[in-house]
């Protein structure tokens, strides 16, 4: 970056981010910010009053609504003088932008298509971060839905939380005869909505392990609640 | 205690065994060649602090010197935990009679004839296990000398245990180490005494600058956090200096432009807990204007209570535990072999 450069707002550095990052994470990024500097975070607490992280979250989100559109990135790209970002894995972006999309469709969300030049980057989705965002019910297809658009394969999330890939199908299919006793799977659902930086885990594990009692679906007859 | 050190001098393998010796001394040089570009018998001195008690200060020291030993590199560990010193401990060592509290004293002239043999080769050692606290105000205006002897050992590396708190004794050590390594667990308590010795050691570096007597006391008032001056955040400090001494302000970015302390996030239970690594980093470029490096992080791990049962460090009771392949990845992004996780 150009001393000049230097004087105007590096929405990079706001994020914690270089010019060269990627869509994908861009967006891994945005999340991570937001999490760093949200009332329940113990890395922000200490050194910052209420006032500050507010101001320093309206920065973040100013940040990724440049940045997280590609269009938008490449004007301000050219207006810092940063070097125009390319994708260098286009065909697993293309693969996987698939996916998203098909997922979200079921989902009755809209989502921009894949067009020639948009389709080798990862799109963020403002309506879907809205709806992660406000989420209140958390169900099996909604948490395969944030998985697969935040680009998160069963074996990354299995490796993340160390839960097996066996246990993560059946929550995420809602299959009570493989999941686990409630008193673990709060835990697990818990595990699995913060790794997927979906806010408010608890309460909507919760809401996930409490439907599931109710449909008699798990519970048994191991131990009572 | 002078024999081994004689040992070492001569170039002589610390390995009892001698049908290893040859290999030791052959990985030795490999591994000199082949680590981090340094003058040749200036040890690299590490600091590994981080502001609370029982975050893993002493594990990381032992188990990254021993690694360092057992790769062929000549190391010296020395305990400055004082008042809590258990560093001889986690290295199977017994309590030596002499320790850094003797060389305080002025009963040795030089910190080699408190030096200790471990049972790993390559790896000595200086206690502080008899020491008591009041040693630490005795040796705040020898840290200087101190590091000065360690700089004439012919050694590779120099691991320092710090101890909790912000002693300037500690202050001291942590910032005259080439790198300095702050271990902290990913809770509340240890992310917040993390910050605090942050900022005590940057605003030591800054009060010795030499830079006018009115700009010390500004850097004065901006310590208290309930200070008058308006400051938010110790970043802000370099923009009030520059409205004052432009000249001043430039001296004080100088001194903390090189300050880039390694963190390495303990007792990891889940993503959750590794990404703490990565949100301390981007706090403290926000508030202190520094950038940290998260070198890594280590597991949560049975292993760690059942190594320091057996009075050894993990790496060697369990080399393959979770916690030791950790300690092996950490060794190699602290040496440069291996990118830090962040940035």
């Amino acid at each position: 970056m150009s001393a000049k450069n230097e004087k105007l707002i590096n929405l990079y550095l706001v994020l914690d981010i270089t010019p060269g990052t990627t869509q994908n994470e861009i967006l891994h990024a945005y999340n991570r910010a937001k999490n760093t500097y949200s009332d329940h975070s113990v890395a922000s607490y200490a050194v910052f009053d209420d006032d500050s992280k507010e101001d320093i979250l309206q920065e973040i989100e100013h940040a990724f609504e440049v940045l997280g559109s590609p269009a938008k990135r490449r004007d301000y790209d050219l207006k810092m003088g940063f070097e125009t970002w390319k994708d260098e894995d286009h065909s697993s972006h293309v693969k996987k932008n698939a996916k998203t999309v098909d997922i979200l469709e079921k989902r009755r969300l809209s989502v921009v298509k894949p067009s020639e030049d948009m389709a080798s980057s990862f799109v963020a989705n403002p309506k879907f971060e809205n709806e992660i965002e406000e989420c209140a019910e958390l169900t099996g297809e909604f948490l395969k839905a944030v998985r697969i658009y935040r680009q998160t394969s069963e074996d990354e999330l299995a490796r993340m939380t160390r839960l097996s890939h066996h246990h993560i199908r059946a929550i995420e299919g809602e299959d009570g005869t493989q999941l686990h006793h409630p008193v673990y799977l709060r835990g697990h659902l818990t595990l699995i909505c913060q790794t997927l930086e979906i806010p408010n885990a608890r309460e909507l594990a919760n809401t996930y392990v409490d439907r599931l009692l109710a449909e008699g679906k798990v519970g048994g007859n191991q131990f009572s609640l | 205690m002078d024999k081994a050190w004689e040992e070492i001098c001569s170039g002589v393998n610390l390995s009892s065994g001698s049908s290893n010796a040859q290999n030791n001394q052959d990985v030795r040089v490999s591994s000199r060649v082949s680590g981090l570009a340094r003058e040749e018998s200036v040890p690299y001195i590490w600091s590994v602090g981080g502001g609370k008690g029982g975050v893993g200060k002493s594990l990381i020291s032992a188990n990254f010197a021993w690694i360092l030993a057992r790769r062929g590199r000549r190391v010296l560990a020395i305990d400055l935990d004082l008042g809590g010193a258990n560093l001889h401990t986690c290295l199977g060592v017994n309590p030596p009679k002499l320790g850094i509290g003797d060389w305080a004293l002025g009963k040795v002239d030089h910190i080699r004839q408190v030096m200790v043999t471990t049972k790993q080769p390559g790896l000595l050692h200086v206690s502080g296990s008899q020491d008591p606290l009041e040693i630490m105000n005795l040796m705040v205006d020898r840290c200087d000398e101190l590091v000065h002897q360690l700089r004439e050992l012919d050694l590779d590396d120099v691991i320092i245990d710090l101890g909790a708190g912000t002693h300037p004794l500690t202050l001291n050590f942590f910032n005259a180490a080439d790198s300095g390594i702050l271990s902290i667990l990913p809770e509340p308590t240890s992310v917040e005494n993390a910050y605090r010795f942050i900022r005590a050691l940057f605003y030591q570096k800054l009060m010795k600058t030499d830079v006018p007597k009115g700009i010390h006391e500004v850097i004065q008032a901006a310590v208290d956090t309930k200070n008058v001056i308006g400051l938010r955040a110790p970043a802000d400090i370099f923009a009030v200096v520059e409205r004052l001494d432009p000249v001043a302000a430039e001296i004080l970015k100088k001194a903390v432009a090189d300050f880039h302390p390694k963190i390495v996030i303990n007792q990891v239970r889940s993503q959750v807990d590794i990404d703490v690594g990565k949100a301390i980093c981007s706090v403290c470029r926000r508030y202190f204007g520094l950038q940290l490096h998260y070198a890594g992080y280590v597991d949560y791990d049975n292993s760690v209570w059942r190594a320091i049962r057996s009075r050894r460090p993990a790496v060697a009771e369990f080399p393959r535990s979770a916690l030791a392949s950790r300690m092996e990845r950490l060794t190699n992004t602290l040496l440069g072999e291996e990118k830090d996780l962040y940035p």
